[in-house]
Formats: structure tokens, C-alpha cells, sequence
């Protein structure tokens, strides 16, 4: 890990010791004293599959040589042994949850390798793609450090372009009142505007009531996967007082699992809502696109339907962590003419090896992300389809990465590119032929 | 005629001309130049640039080494003594993205760009490859103002010369 | 020998006794008081359907796609359960004892079916241990303590199959079985054999976490 040799910093055990006793609830203690070493777990984990089932692999033996160790030795324990238990949390675990489906007492493995990443991150030990991300949220809010000001400029300028091709797009920023709050992932005003593009012709075509707010609109949480509990919450309070301020109806969450998981399932708790629940609903793309095609509020030209064998990546948080799994394949559905399912899938997918903050882990853990997403690559092949459709940023970019190291020859896309591509746009929404050349 | 004229660099020679035609535009107009470098992102999920000493993060030791690049290599270009109305600026993303994104926010009159980046100048061109790189076709597509893509005599020149090569390259294919 | 007998059928068996219930008593009371305090994931999202379905789909024969992925496995991990509960529950040796002490006894199975089971936990309880051993997964995790447990499991077993046959000094057995009895009840509230009861709360809780949050099965 970065900067393992040149950390000569004390170990704080006092600081461990309090991370410990705050921990040490029922269900910890229950889950560390009770796990019987039986074993079964280790099939169900990606990193031991795909690793020629190297026992250090196996769920069990990741929390037992970490959080359990760091239990046993009551914090006492030093700098070799943190940077060693960082190996295993962070770059052998993505805290995918499939193991607590595959135990026996249903461990919930993913929290205590969470509570490892904090006790680590109080001891300033973090992957530097992380401990970055962490500045940048503390700063401006956002994982990418993108001014509010420079989000609200991309938001027009795609709405501008757009508007070439379907007629009266806008992107209203803060409207008080809408039924949905957009939120996104800056990778898409940073790296991809065309996305903010695409959402706002499908909301548009669907003649949604929504608004995207020009603050707390990133729905990311890396501090949740850097390990630093506090500012997760933080992070998660601003869009949900964000969305509270502004009165509206939902929080519509963009193409991006660990959001949804964050919104909606830890995000509560981080934030500390006594009850574990948001103060306002949150829907994902997938069940609202889902929704769309349902209802007919959007339609899809039969002709362009795609015609290519097309296949469903679950991310975990969308599908197992989040329930959206049949929402998603009816989804595809209406999309795609030869749907073929990957193997295992729904609930018990598995995860690409992107997940957990694995993929803004940054270039340092690739090698290794390439090679625990070999079980990935390997199921992507089986299918025989040329299309995987990811309706996560995070998986979408670890398919793409595993489709050039494996040569899968395959196009991965987001849902909002292929609705775009294939939706019927209404007469209304067509521009006309003279404002058409105006804009050419 | 032109307020402000933005260059966007490269960092190499194949751009020259295009930075010569820039620069020419904006003494006769009387206008700013900017040179503008993006630092690509290499995994376009961090904040991870490439740049010449390799992948690093990007950050403000990062933009002033390139900056301070940036005016060394183009400021000796202007034959003016004492070149006011030039400002360099760097940026870290995708680079049409940040290109349009920066052209929005100072309202520049006109974009000035070479047509695609030739990393290696002696290595044969491929006349299968399309006349714009993906940032040159983005930035004159999706830009608010005036795109002039400039391209140089000498890569004409080298487009003539290596024309035989991929038609050979096709003749042996369908020999075997 | 036969004071020694007297002694661990009588009060040995009761502070036996007290301290099995008592214990368990105390480490449900205890975890129940800290869950309240700082487990309130616990009952926000409390679902009693989605915890009892995600309970039976681990009790019943390949309930669980986790059993269905290693048949072998479960076949004996499921036997050695049953035979471990069934046979000193409903043997009939135990129930005259019960009936004699208090005159309530539980059905009893026929000795013929209780010395089955009793060797098939054996054998179970063999293949375990040889599990343990050969398979990396398995090896790495395990630590003295869990054979020491795995044999304190099976030893009332050995001696109780012993002392019925006859083979060996029967009063020693008897004396051993009832002592490896008393021991394994004793250690029970304290080691991770506590899953005998903490086993429904943890898996409700994965069924409320992973069923009642988001429908999907936990099995």
C-alpha cells in the first residue's frame, strides 16, 4: 500500500480501543464469538474463486485475521499489522454482502470489514484514491471537487446541446417543490456530461417533474467505503436536507449502486436517524425507468430494439443490497430482443470487482482488479452476448476494464444511452425543421 | 474581431502549427490568447492524470510544473518582447470536455486546435483513421464559439508520402 | 466409583444445569441489553416473516443455496445436528432418568435407532475433524480449540456408545460420560456453541437485513 514504508506514526491504541468498545454491540460480539470456522463462506466469494481458491481468501479468515485479531488483541497491535489487515479489507474485500447469504448464521461479514476501514482510517490509513476523495468531499461536497458553480454551467451546457435533439430540454436547478431531486455521481459532470445530457432527455420525454439541486448532488459516499464515519454522514445529510429544503417528493439516484446502498440503507444510519430511515424516499434510475416503459410514459421503437444477445449486469448494490433484480431484467426487457442471463445472478451475483471503493482506489490496486474480476469476465463470456448493460458507475467501469484485459469483445453501456438511442421521441419533443437549422 | 482566442495544447510538435495560426489570429485581432493543456484522466473514475514524468495525481504542484512548461515552450514562439495579453491555463479531465466547459465559462470567440496529437512523428499514418481525433471532433461539434482546426503543410506532406504504405499493407492481406 | 457417580448425577448435575440455563440466560439478557442500546438496526427494520423464512430455509435439509453448493457437506453437517439433539433427548435410558427424578419424561426412540444415530454422529463428527484438516479453507480458519470442542462434543457420545455395549470398564465410562456431559452443557453458554439459540437471532437478523430492507433471500 502507498506510503506503507515511509509511515513511522505511532499506533494510537487508545483511539483503537475506543473504535472497539463503541463497536462491540450485540451483533458484533455475537458474530465474532459464533462463527464456527465451517468453511462454507469461501465459495461464495469472488476473490477466492477467481484466485484458485486461496484460503486467505475465504470471508471468514479476512475478518477473522482483522477485526477479530484487533478484538483479540484489544488494539495492541502495530504498524505492520494495520498495513496488513488494509491489504485484506481494502484490496480483498468490496463488501459485496454475497458471504452473508452463504452462512450459516448469516455473519454479516461487509460491517466488520467496515469497521476494520474505520479503525484503520483513525489511524490515517487509507488508499490514497480514497484519502483523496475524502478532501475533495470535505472541501466542496463532492468526491470530484467540482464548484457548484462549474456543476450548474455543465448543467446548462448539456441542456443547450440537447435541446438540438429534443425540443425544450432544460435541467431546472432547484426547484423547489419537483417530485424528484436528481442527484449523480461527478464522474458524470466531470468525466461523462453527456449523462446529465441523456437523464434530462428521458425526463423530459417523460414529462417528469423533477429538478436537479445545485448543492448535495452528489450521491457517492467513498468516506463510507475510506472508513471515515462522520464525514459519510455528513455527506449524506446534505442531500437529504438538501432534498428536505427543497420539499421534494424523492431523490431520484443516477446509474450508481453504491449511492442507492448509501441513500437509502447505510446513509440513515450514518447520518444517525435514530429510525435508519431517510426523511424523504429514494428511488433508483432502474425501478424509475422500470416504471417509464411500464406505464408507457416512455416507448421504445420496435424497429430499434437492440438486436445483439444482451446481457444484465446486477450490481450489488442495485440488485442484492438494494432488491431492484427483477425490476432491472423486465427493464431489459422491453430493450433488448435475446436476453441471456449470466450465471449465478439476481440476488446472488456476483460482484465485478469494482465495488466497495475499489475502483476509486485508483490505478495503485488495478492488477489486482483485473485479477479477482477474471470470475466476472468468465461469467460475461459464458452468456455469448455482445451488449452488458451496467446500471452502475462503478461496475461500468470495471466491465470496461475487464472487457480489454480479457478480450470479452464486448460494449458496455448505461441504460440512459440505450433509452436514448431507441426511444420513441413524441411529435412535441421533436425540434422543428427551422429551428434545426438555426442550431446547425 | 476576436476578443479571446484559446489555443488548446497538446504538448506536441504536431500542434505547432496550429499554435502559429493561433497566435497570428490574436495579434492581428488584438485579442487574449490562452493556452489551455488538459492533463487526461487515465482511468476516467479518478482523479489520476497522465503527464510527462508519468501517472500521478493531479493537483497544484502538478498545474504550476506544466504551467511553468507550458510559458517556456510557448512564450519563446512569440516574437513580441514582452507577450501581455497571453495567459496559460491547465486543466485535468477529459480534454473536450474541459476544453467546451472552459470555453463556456470565459466566453472565448474562438478555439484553435490541431487536428489529432501525433505521438510518435516518424511512425507511418493510417489513412484509415478517421481526419479528427476524438477531441477535435467533440470540441467542434459540442463548442459555443468559432473552431478552427489547423492542420500543417508538413502533415499533408507526410499523408502523400505514406500513402503507398496501407495499400501494400491490403495487397499482402488478400495475397493470403 | 459409584460416589463419584452420585456426586455428578447429583449435584454436579445441578449447578450442571444452572449454569447451562443460567448462562444462556444471562448471555441472551446481556446481548439484549447492549442490542438496545447499540443495535438498533436490529429492530428498526424487524420483519417477522422474512426472519423466520430466512431461519427454516437453514433448518430444513438443502434449505440454502449455500447447502445446495456443497451436498456432502450439509448431508453430514445436518445428520451430526440431528443426531446431537435427538439422541440424548429421546433416548430411552434418559427418559426412564427423567421420569424416576421428576416423572415427566419426552417420547423416547427405540436403542436400535439411538445406537445408529449415535454412530452415525461418530462418524460424522470423524468426517468433520478430517475436514478440518484437509480442506485449506477450513484449515486455515481452525484453531486447537475448535477440535477440543469437536471432541468434548463427541466424547458423552464414545463412552455412552461404550458403556451400552459394555465395552470397557462400564463404571469408569458412565463416570466419563456423564462428566463429558456436564462439561460440554457447562461450556455451551460460553463458546460459539451458543449458535444452539443464538443461531435464530442471528440468521432473523439477515432476514430482516437482507429480506425485510430488500427481498432478497438470505438462503
Amino acid at each position: 500500500m502507498h506510503g506503507k514504508e515511509s509511515d513511522t506514526r505511532p499506533v494510537d491504541v487508545k483511539k483503537i480501543r475506543e473504535l472497539l468498545d463503541a463497536n462491540n454491540g450485540a451483533r458484533i460480539r455475537t458474530w465474532l464469538s459464533l462463527c464456527s470456522r465451517c468453511g462454507l463462506c469461501a465459495e461464495s466469494c469472488f476473490f477466492y474463486l477467481a484466485h484458485d481458491r486461496n484460503p486467505k481468501l475465504s470471508p471468514a479468515y479476512k475478518f477473522k485475521a482483522t477485526l477479530g485479531e484487533l478484538y483479540r488483541r484489544k488494539g495492541r497491535v502495530d504498524r505492520e499489522f494495520l498495513y496488513r489487515c488494509a491489504d485484506i479489507v481494502w484490496g480483498e474485500c468490496t463488501t459485496c454482502k454475497r458471504c452473508s447469504m452463504y452462512c450459516p448464521f448469516g455473519i454479516d461479514v461487509a460491517t466488520l470489514i467496515a469497521t476494520t476501514r474505520t479503525i484503520l482510517y483513525s489511524q490515517g490509513i487509507t488508499p490514497e484514491g480514497l484519502a483523496r476523495a475524502v478532501v475533495n468531499y470535505r472541501e466542496t461536497g463532492n468526491q470530484m471537487g467540482m464548484s457548484s458553480e462549474d456543476f450548474v454551467d455543465t448543467c446548462e451546457w448539456m441542456a443547450e446541446e440537447s435541446q438540438d435533439e429534443i425540443k425544450g430540454v432544460t435541467i431546472p436547478i432547484d426547484k423547489a417543490g419537483a417530485k424528484y431531486m436528481y442527484t449523480v455521481n461527478p464522474r458524470e459532470p466531470m468525466f461523462y456530461p453527456q449523462d446529465l445530457a441523456m437523464a434530462a432527455k428521458i425526463l423530459t420525454v417523460a414529462e417528469e417533474d423533477w429538478t436537479m439541486p445545485s448543492t448535495g448532488w452528489d450521491c457517492t459516499n467513498l468516506p463510507m467505503f475510506a472508513g471515515d464515519r462522520a464525514l459519510a454522514g455528513q455527506v449524506v445529510r446534505n442531500m437529504y436536507e438538501k432534498a428536505v429544503a427543497l420539499g421534494v417528493q424523492a431523490i431520484l439516484i443516477t446509474e450508481c449502486g453504491h449511492a442507492y446502498r448509501s441513500a437509502l440503507f447505510e446513509g440513515p444510519y450514518l447520518a444517525g436517524y435514530p429510525d435508519g430511515k431517510p426523511p424523504v424516499p429514494i428511488v433508483h434510475s432502474v425501478q424509475l425507468f422500470y416504471e417509464y416503459l411500464r406505464d408507457g410514459r416512455i416507448r421504445i421503437d420496435p424497429a430499434k430494439k437492440l438486436k445483439e444477445p444482451v446481457t444484465y449486469q446486477d450490481p450489488c448494490n442495485v440488485s442484492r443490497n438494494g432488491g431492484l433484480w427483477e425490476e432491472g431484467r423486465k427493464l431489459v426487457q422491453f430493450l433488448a430482443e435475446d436476453f441471456r442471463d449470466m450465471n449465478p445472478n439476481r440476488e446472488h451475483n456476483h460482484c465485478c470487482g469494482g465495488g466497495g471503493g475499489y475502483i476509486p482506489m485508483g490505478p495503485e490496486y488495478k492488477a489486482r482488479r483485473m485479477a479477482s474480476g477474471r470470475v466476472k469476465a468468465e461469467q460475461i463470456r459464458a452468456t455469448g452476448a455482445k451488449i452488458v448493460i451496467a446500471p452502475c458507475h462503478n461496475c461500468f467501469d470495471q466491465l470496461s476494464d475487464l472487457n480489454k484485459e480479457y478480450q470479452l469483445g464486448v460494449k458496455v453501456m448505461s441504460l440512459k444511452e440505450i433509452l436514448c438511442e431507441i426511444m420513441i421521441v413524441p411529435e412535441k419533443f421533436q425540434p422543428q425543421e427551422a429551428e434545426r437549422e438555426e442550431s446547425d | 474581431m476576436y476578443q479571446k482566442i484559446l489555443f488548446c495544447a497538446d504538448l506536441y510538435a504536431s500542434s505547432d502549427y496550429a499554435f502559429a495560426a493561433a497566435l497570428d489570429l490574436a495579434e492581428r485581432s488584438g485579442a487574449e490568447l490562452i493556452i489551455l493543456h488538459v492533463l487526461e484522466s487515465r482511468h476516467r473514475y479518478s482523479g489520476h492524470v497522465i503527464t510527462e514524468d508519468g501517472e500521478t495525481w493531479a493537483g497544484p504542484e502538478v498545474f504550476e510544473k506544466l504551467k511553468k512548461k507550458l510559458r517556456e515552450y510557448y512564450l519563446i514562439r512569440i516574437e513580441r518582447e514582452d507577450p501581455q495579453n497571453v495567459r496559460v491555463e491547465v486543466r485535468a479531465g477529459i480534454p473536450w470536455v474541459e476544453i467546451c466547459r472552459f470555453a463556456r465559462k470565459e466566453k472565448v470567440d474562438l478555439i484553435v486546435m490541431g487536428p489529432y496529437t501525433i505521438h510518435d512523428p516518424k511512425a507511418p499514418l493510417d489513412l484509415e483513421k478517421p481526419h479528427l481525433g476524438q477531441n477535435a471532433q467533440e470540441v467542434s461539434l459540442r463548442a459555443p464559439c468559432q473552431v478552427s482546426i489547423v492542420t500543417s503543410p508538413k502533415q499533408r506532406l507526410a499523408l502523400e508520402k505514406a500513402g503507398e504504405f496501407p495499400r501494400e499493407k491490403k495487397r499482402k492481406r488478400t495475397q493470403e | 466409583m459409584q460416589a463419584w457417580y452420585a456426586f455428578l448425577t447429583g449435584p454436579a448435575l445441578w449447578v450442571t444445569f444452572t449454569i447451562f440455563l443460567g448462562g444462556l440466560g444471562i448471555r441472551l439478557a446481556f446481548l439484549y441489553g447492549l442490542s438496545r442500546e447499540r443495535d438498533r438496526v436490529f429492530y428498526n427494520h424487524m420483519d417477522w416473516k422474512w426472519g423466520l423464512k430466512s431461519i427454516f430455509h437453514w433448518l430444513i435439509p438443502w434449505g440454502s443455496a449455500s447447502m445446495r453448493l456443497q451436498p456432502v457437506f450439509s448431508f453430514v453437517f445436518i445428520v451430526f445436528h440431528v443426531g446431537v439433539l435427538a439422541v440424548p433427548l429421546f433416548l430411552s435410558a434418559h427418559n426412564i432418568l427423567w421420569d424416576r427424578a421428576f416423572g415427566v419424561s419426552l417420547w423416547s426412540m427405540s436403542d436400535a435407532w439411538a445406537d445408529g444415530l449415535t454412530m452415525a454422529v461418530l462418524a460424522c463428527g470423524v468426517f468433520l475433524f478430517v475436514r478440518r484438516l484437509v480442506r485449506p479453507e477450513v484449515r486455515i480458519l481452525t484453531t486447537a480449540w475448535d477440535y477440543t470442542l469437536l471432541g468434548l462434543t463427541l466424547a458423552p457420545f464414545v463412552t455412552g456408545f461404550l458403556a451400552y455395549h459394555q465395552w470397557g470398564p462400564y463404571e469408569w465410562l458412565m463416570v466419563l460420560h456423564v462428566l463429558s456431559a456436564e462439561i460440554l452443557l457447562i461450556l455451551i453458554p460460553f463458546t460459539k456453541l451458543g449458535h444452539m439459540v443464538l443461531f435464530f437471532f442471528t440468521r432473523a437478523f439477515i432476514g430482516f437485513e437482507m429480506g425485510g430492507r430488500r427481498g432478497a433471500r438470505a438462503w
